[in-house]
């Protein structure tokens, strides 16, 4: 199945970055804090638009339902009508928190993506410590069967956490994954997840029956919940330097082309940046992402 | 040698088509304006502890994001001359920064690592 991006892998970054930074020429955050940019025709006003609530839902709740009639009416909902109207997937005018969670989008809900995230991490391939790229189902029976270390075919918090503990905690500890694995895999809600349970999510997510979940990304859209297996966005077999299949059309951003320019503004105060300013001067690793 | 996250669209803002957060993680609104971007970069970076790097900002035209086919994550390398010297696969899966770190030795002409010290592939959530 496709996996959802990780948010957390500006965190791998880091780990790199630990030992070159000393080499960099990166300065220091500045702590000032940031005007918010005027734009001439900018209708609405800056919201806050992060949280870190229990839930999607509660956070939603507590921004928006100001009635406590617990939906969210355009009227209520201050941002804008086609954010409102992809929330409200039924059209009634309500979003509601079972479009919300148990909807979710074309990934499914979210309880159940987060716990493919976690499934992987715990039970998943460990290709010389790089980011696991699949799962098959003999990996989770054995992986569940050593994680269960009391072999009542229940595995718990304290096991999991063990088990997760020996693996490395990540960079996030306060992610509740164990609760995250609840939401997703335990259909008896007994707190615990049995291995059998483990096992019918397995065979339920594994859409094309063929033993194994895969990490694949296609068309950078990450939709589809079952890819062709391992490779590239098109399906062809991975180059670490990105070399393209033959027959696809040249990226701009190719390897031995020239990078596209840009010129960005930085997150903290300071002047715009220019990529091609760097040139002749030093190389620059550029590393994309976003907080989810 | 110059580093920079460049902040870009989210992945799983809670009102996109695959919506991610609770329990621990981050709950993201797609921001509209770039001020509200700014401001998710800033809790990004703080939160995880990657302040020593310098951040940029996307537009909201996502412009450089599809220059670089970046979404939802990727590492590159422009060498001293301008040119790409590296393009990661996109992430998650293709996001490796022992790639780059390889692709930064080869380019500054430093030695090959001889051993792994943390595997960073794992240090993710």
């Amino acid at each position: 199945m496709t996996l959802p991006r990780t948010p957390f892998l500006l965190a791998a970054a880091a780990s790199l970055l630990g030992m070159l930074t000393t080499a960099s020429a990166a300065s220091p955050c500045q702590d000032a804090a940031a005007e918010p940019a005027t734009e001439a025709d900018e209708t609405p006003a800056p919201q806050v638009v992060v949280g870190e609530t229990d839930s999607i839902w509660s956070y939603l709740v507590q921004k928006y339902d100001t009635d406590s009639d617990g939906s969210i009416s355009r009227a209520e909902y201050s941002r804008d009508d086609a954010t409102f109207g992809r929330l409200d997937r039924n059209g009634d005018g309500a979003v509601t928190a079972e479009e919300v969670e148990r909807e979710g989008g074309r990934g499914g809900p979210p309880s159940s993506m987060m716990a493919t995230m976690v499934v992987m991490r715990a039970f998943g391939g460990d290709a010389g410590g790089r980011f696991p790229t699949g799962l098959t189902r003999e990996q989770l029976e054995t992986g569940a069967a050593a994680m269960d270390t009391d072999a009542d075919l229940t595995i718990t918090r304290v096991e999991f956490d063990a088990h997760m503990g020996r693996r490395g905690g990540g960079r996030m500890p306060e992610m509740d994954r164990f609760g995250m694995l609840l939401e997703g895999v335990d259909t008896g809600k007994d707190g615990s997840v049995s291995r059998e349970e483990l096992l019918r999510w397995f065979d339920a997510a594994d859409s094309d029956k063929d033993g194994q979940l895969s990490m694949q990304r296609r068309g950078g859209r990450g939709e589809g919940r079952e890819g062709p297996g391992r490779g590239g966005p098109d399906g062809s077999s991975r180059g670490a330097r990105g070399r393209q299949p033959a027959g696809a059309p040249e990226p701009e951003a190719g390897v031995g082309r020239s990078a596209p320019d840009f010129t960005l503004q930085p997150m903290n105060e300071g002047e715009p940046v220019t990529l091609s300013s760097f040139a002749g001067k030093t190389p620059v690793a550029l590393i994309f992402g976003s907080y989810t | 040698m110059q580093f920079f996250v460049v902040y870009i669209r989210e992945a799983h803002a809670l009102d996109s088509p695959s919506p991610l957060g609770g329990k621990g993680m981050p709950i993201v609104e797609d921001p509209l304006l770039l001020s509200e971007r700014l401001e998710v970069a800033k809790v990004c970076m703080s939160k995880l502890a990657l302040e020593p790097i310098p951040a940029l900002v996307d537009g909201m035209d996502d412009a450089v994001n599809a220059a670089y086919e970046a979404w939802p994550d990727r590492l590159y390398l422009v060498g001293k001359d301008g040119r790409i010297a590296f393009r990661g696969d996109p992430g998650p899966a293709g996001f490796q920064p022992g790639e780059l770190e390889a692709a930064i030795r080869a380019e500054l002409g430093l030695a090959d690592e001889v051993e792994e010290t943390t595997p960073p592939g794992r240090d993710m959530y």
